[in-house]
């Protein structure tokens, strides 16, 4: 398989690595560059898990082929908070309890950053729709939309 | 096993490159599709051609009396687009039924339209409008109505070495009102049971001119011409809009049985059980809809 270089910008710092010509994005952040916040659900582009922020937009990182993303930045949940400064989008996931085992949630987080990067003020129905291409299989959509429902009221 | 990620910087060069590596190179779009078929083994090629950043592809505009858009316009930019809210609304409501915001912000018109999934919404309401496209390759364009385009099931009659560039919509008369509705398992991320798209011209409370499309029962979205024909020069209400569901229902059968699909499993069963009430209701709602 030829190897690709592959230049970008991840949370924030320039990386270059190499990359397989079929890796999809979500198996060079976790294999290559070891951002193992980013999960793989379902791999086919139907759970959400793998959303992260390409250019200002979410996506499925398993429906995009790495070598598309050169010359292109990227945020990942890494790049979102830090352990002792937490993103006020994860603060107020944890005081509304939106989380209970927690894989959907970086990619949930992804797709309500973009939304917030996008509008500052944005309705229910929008929360609605924004989230509606991420899966939670054990917690309770209600409680993630009054989490990001919240943000635009602090 | 591929062996090379071509990126292209003009669309020359991409059909430039696809004619080189013949049926050993797969075209990229967006890559919804695309990665999907090669991780389940349904492609294998050695060639990975991208023209996901190609420019000039992603131009949405109106030229006359037709809607011009690139190929790369995607299903997000369709959905923020005013002119085709203005011009085209059945359109912009078929986007905003497709698969997830992710799947929206990177799939593309033209890899929608060559993908040719007789689920498509996009697809769909295309078909009811006069709509060509425009393939290109190193030796120039061909123009198609997108019913030649189209031929079956995820068929369609462009070549390898062929990039679909542009998709042409003739407006449909002024005044006209239109929408979109499909029937799904779930509001996101679920492809249709069935969809409609439903064109009405009225002039003094009488219907001139109707179109009415069918996606995700057949092998292509259809025009059901039957009921186009029984609505035309009529008063609209609810019990021609029943009857007009009936046809639609009846052609839908027939079509079926010509094109040798089952409809006795329990999708096409309860499929078929919705369709006239479906048809009906879409009528309505497009009647009531302001020009
Ligand atoms: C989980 C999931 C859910 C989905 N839900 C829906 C849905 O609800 N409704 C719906 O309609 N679709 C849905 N889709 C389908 C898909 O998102 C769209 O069809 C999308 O627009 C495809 O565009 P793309 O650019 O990603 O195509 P790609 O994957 O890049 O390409 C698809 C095919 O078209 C060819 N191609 C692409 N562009 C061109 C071009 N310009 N010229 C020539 N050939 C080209 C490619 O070679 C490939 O064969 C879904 C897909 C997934 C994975
Ligand atoms: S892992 Fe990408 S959508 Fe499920
Ligand atoms: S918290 Fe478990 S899947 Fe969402």
């Amino acid at each position: 398989m030829g190897a690709l270089r592959i230049d970008c910008t991840i949370n924030g710092r320039k990386v270059s690595f190499l990359a397989g010509a079929d890796q999809t994005l979500l198996e060079a952040l976790r294999e290559q560059l070891k951002l193992k916040g980013t999960k793989c659900g379902c791999g086919i582009g139907e759970c959400g898990a793998c959303t992260v922020i390409l250019d200002g937009l979410a996506v499925c990182s398993c429906q995009v082929f790495v070598a598309q993303i050169d010359g292109c930045a990227i945020l990942t949940i890494e790049g979102l908070g830090q352990h002792d400064e937490l993103d006020p989008l994860q603060e107020s996931f944890v005081e509304h309890r939106a989380v209970q085992c927690g894989f959907c949630t970086s990619g949930m987080l992804m797709s309500a950053k973009a939304l917030l990067m996008s509008r500052k003020r944005p309705t229910r129905e929008e929360i609605r729709q924004a989230i509606s291409g991420n899966l939670c299989r054990c917690s309770d959509y209600n409680n993630i939309v009054l989490a990001i429902e919240d943000i635009d009221s602090e | 096993m591929i062996r090379s990620f071509l990126r292209p910087v003009t669309i020359y060069d991409a059909c430039q490159q696809m004619r080189d590596h013949g049926e050993n190179a797969v075209l990229v779009a967006g890559a919804t599709h695309v990665v999907n078929e090669l991780h389940r083994g349904l492609i294998n090629p050695s060639v990975l051609v991208d023209i996901y950043r190609l420019n000039g592809l992603d131009v949405i505009c109106m030229e006359g009396e037709e809607l011009m858009l690139g190929s790369l316009v995607t299903i997000s930019e369709l959905i923020a687009s005013s002119v085709v809210r203005q011009f085209v609304p059945a359109l912009c409501q078929a986007a905003q039924s497709v698969g997830g915001k992710q799947r929206r912000n990177r799939g593309t018109l033209g890899g929608s339209i060559v993908h040719a999934d007789p689920g498509d919404e996009i697809l769909s309401v295309l078909s009811a409008f006069d709509c060509c496209v425009v393939l290109k390759d190193i030796e120039g364009e061909r123009v198609l109505d997108l019913r030649e385009f189209i031929s079956g099931i995820r068929q369609t009659t462009i070549r390898n070495d062929e990039i679909l560039t542009e998709v042409r919509i003739r407006l449909p008369e002024r005044g006209s009102r239109m929408s979109f509705r499909k029937v799904s398992r779930r509001n996101a991320s679920s492809s249709s049971v069935m969809n409609l798209t439903c064109l009405l011209l009225l002039k003094d409370n009488r219907i001139v001119c109707a179109r009415l499309a069918l996606g995700s029962v057949l092998t292509k979205a259809h025009r059901m011409s039957d009921a186009e024909v029984l609505l035309a020069q009529k008063k609209p209400s609810r019990t021609l809009f029943e009857k007009a569901g009936s046809l639609v229902l009846n052609q839908a059968l027939q079509e079926a049985e010509s094109e040798g699909l089952g409809i006795v499993d329990s999708v096409g069963s309860y499929k078929f059980s919705l369709m006239p009430h479906f048809v009906a209701q879409v009528l309505t709602e497009t009647w009531e809809r302001k020009e």
